[in-house]
């Protein structure tokens, strides 16, 4: 019985010789090679390209690395097992068992990688938050995606996290990022004249896409007015800039019309004064 | 009935502009051009900007058609209604149009000063016609020169759209750069008809001229120039209009950046900027970064000072045209 269970084991293989180990090295070193042509290829010319463009070939990286390594197990698998029905169902359950005992959430961050891919949630030049990060997906690897933030660190984010966290898409493929520059007010101001003022330094701003609309919304708080000034940067990668440029000319700008703005008081401040 | 053969200066309006047509064949060597560019290492060198064998347009055959189009129009007591003509940088339309104002005597309009025009103290704006009974059609020489994209310089802009839409001016022709309409069909978003300009030079027409000879020069030059005469005129060379030599276009600084987008932009929107307006108009780029791109720029022949104010040249529009296409700027039509 032992015997025949060795044998059954042993017959799932195929007695590889040295031209089929061969074939499978070249086959190896030939998707490896794809991959890291690709890799380095592509964001290379992504990074002389503007807008959709950029966005495009950006999003070809790991589309590409996927069907290279799926297309290299199809054509190594048979090197290696006789491919049958039989065999494939035990080369499968066992390998699925060592992997829910040892490798989950190795694995887990792979096929979320997988499904990454397929759904996207993010593709490289996005720009998204996951647990509290934001920045901009640099490179989607097989189990990790990798984040730049505006302070230029770098954050790997396992695939894991797709399944039970929310992804926060700032632009979702396209080059539209909607930013917004927030100004506080006392509440006696003139909102209408505000909203006018705040509108025209968005428009005048050169970093604004001038092909989307620009929208200025109010709300009452216990402290005064808060006016939030929204509009597109042309490119997802100047938004901090484009916040800069829209917060320090609407400043001056509501400076030049007398508008006061809201200051609240420390608790320490408060007690001196009353 | 045989066709009509098409005038080389045709005034058409603006839906109604073509360009000429690029075969593929120049736009695969564009390409490659690009890509050779990518991957040797340039070298910097100035600018040879040799324009001394450049043909020189005269635009009174445009503006002779302009008669022609336009005569019914002038003519007609009742009509008070608007013309509107745009622009595109060194297409001549400017110069037809200034020619055939000349002719007819239009009162031109009062454009207001650009240093005072982002002054949050001064109220008060220019009147844009001088007070007369004279009740002549009048022309705005380029509206362009009416405002500077910043966070006060668009009120007497506002202000005109507001008094010659409403007819309150009466009868008149409005002269506009292209890359300045684009941007005020944003300001201003109401529709306006009788949006004219100069047709695109395709290639009988580039041969008439006599600007370049032979069908590849003639589909190369209409390519690159895309139709405009000023552009088409600056690469022709009376030495050589049959050559097949490719056109040598001004190469872009290889440390581009936003600020030189955002320069050659705000220099073709207001059709000419001093260093002052353009301190004024980007804020956000400090003064002296902003030197440093005027002067790269120059260097490399894309800009040039003029009277005081800095232009894109029109060897420089096409290679600056397309680096603000590429980096996803607001274009004009043509």
């Amino acid at each position: 019985m032992e015997t025949g269970s060795v044998d059954d084991v042993t017959g799932l293989f195929k007695s590889l010789d040295g031209f089929a180990i061969f074939e499978i090295a070249v086959i190896f070193a030939f998707a490896l090679a794809i991959v890291w042509l690709t890799q380095r290829v592509l964001p290379w010319v992504a990074s002389h390209l503007h807008g959709k463009r950029r966005l495009y070939t950006l999003a070809l990286v790991p589309m590409i690395r996927i069907l290279v390594l799926v297309v290299a197990l199809v054509m190594i698998m048979p090197r290696i097992i006789e491919p049958t029905l039989q065999n494939m169902v035990a080369t499968l359950g066992a390998a699925g068992l060592a992997i829910g005992f040892a490798l989950k959430d190795y694995v887990s961050s792979l096929i979320a990688g997988v499904v990454a891919i397929h759904e996207m949630p993010y593709r490289p030049g996005d720009w998204i938050e996951v647990d509290g990060s934001y920045g901009e997906v640099t490179h989607i690897g097989m189990r990790t995606v990798e984040l730049v933030t505006n302070d230029d660190t770098v954050i790997w984010v396992p695939h894991l996290k797709l399944w039970d966290n929310l992804i926060h898409n700032a632009n979702n493929g396209g080059p539209s990022l909607m930013c917004i520059a927030e100004f506080y007010t006392q509440p006696e101001a003139d909102a209408y004249q505000i909203r006018d003022a705040l509108e025209e330094v968005a428009l005048t701003s050169p970093y604004l896409q001038l092909g989307k609309p620009i929208a200025v919304t109010a709300a009452e708080q216990p402290w005064g007015t808060k006016y939030r000034l929204k509009a597109y940067p042309i490119d997802p990668r100047q938004q901090f800039q484009f916040i800069t440029d829209m917060t320090a000319r609407g400043k001056k700008r509501l400076m030049e019309l007398d508008v006061r703005f809201a200051k609240i008081e420390s608790d320490e401040a408060y007690e001196l004064k009353h | 009935m045989a066709e009509e053969p098409k005038k080389t200066w045709q005034w058409v309006t603006v839906d109604d502009y073509e360009k000429p047509a690029v075969p593929t064949v120049i736009k695969v060597k564009k390409w490659w051009g690009k890509f050779i560019r990518w991957i040797t290492p340039e070298q910097e060198q100035e600018s040879e900007d040799d324009q001394s064998s450049a043909l020189e347009l005269s635009f009174d055959d445009a503006a002779d058609a302009l008669e022609q189009c336009f005569s019914e129009w002038l003519e007609d007591d009742e009509d008070n209604s608007l013309r509107w003509i745009i622009a595109p940088p060194h297409s001549g339309v400017e110069e037809a149009v200034k020619k055939w104002a000349e002719k007819h005597s239009l009162r031109e309009m009062n454009l207001p000063d650009r240093e005072p025009l982002c002054d949050p103290g001064d109220s008060t704006l220019p009147e844009f016609l001088s007070k007369s009974d004279d009740n002549k059609p009048w022309i705005m020489p380029q509206l362009a020169h009416g405002f500077l994209r910043q966070t006060n310089g668009l009120r007497w802009v506002r202000e005109f759209f507001s008094t010659v839409l409403s007819g309150e001016a009466g009868k008149g022709v409005i002269v506009c750069d292209s890359w300045a309409w684009a941007f005020l069909e944003k300001v201003w978003p109401v529709p306006v008809s009788q949006l004219w300009t100069l047709q695109g030079l395709d290639q009988p027409a580039l041969e008439e001229l006599g600007l370049a000879r032979g069908d590849g020069r003639l589909r190369a030059l209409a390519a690159l120039s895309r139709g405009n005469a000023g552009v088409a005129a600056a690469y022709s060379d009376r030495y050589q209009r049959s050559s097949e030599k490719p056109f040598e276009t001004p190469s872009m600084p290889s440390e581009i950046n936003d600020a030189t987008a955002f320069v050659c932009y705000a220099l073709l929107l207001h059709r000419g900027l001093n260093k002052g307006q353009l301190v004024k108009v980007l804020p956000i780029i400090s003064g002296s970064q902003l030197e440093i791109q005027l002067q790269v720029l120059h260097q490399r022949g894309l800009i040039e000072l003029e009277q005081e104010l800095w232009y894109v040249t029109a060897r420089g529009y096409p290679v600056v045209r397309e680096l603000l296409a590429s980096r996803g700027f607001w274009l004009d039509r043509f």
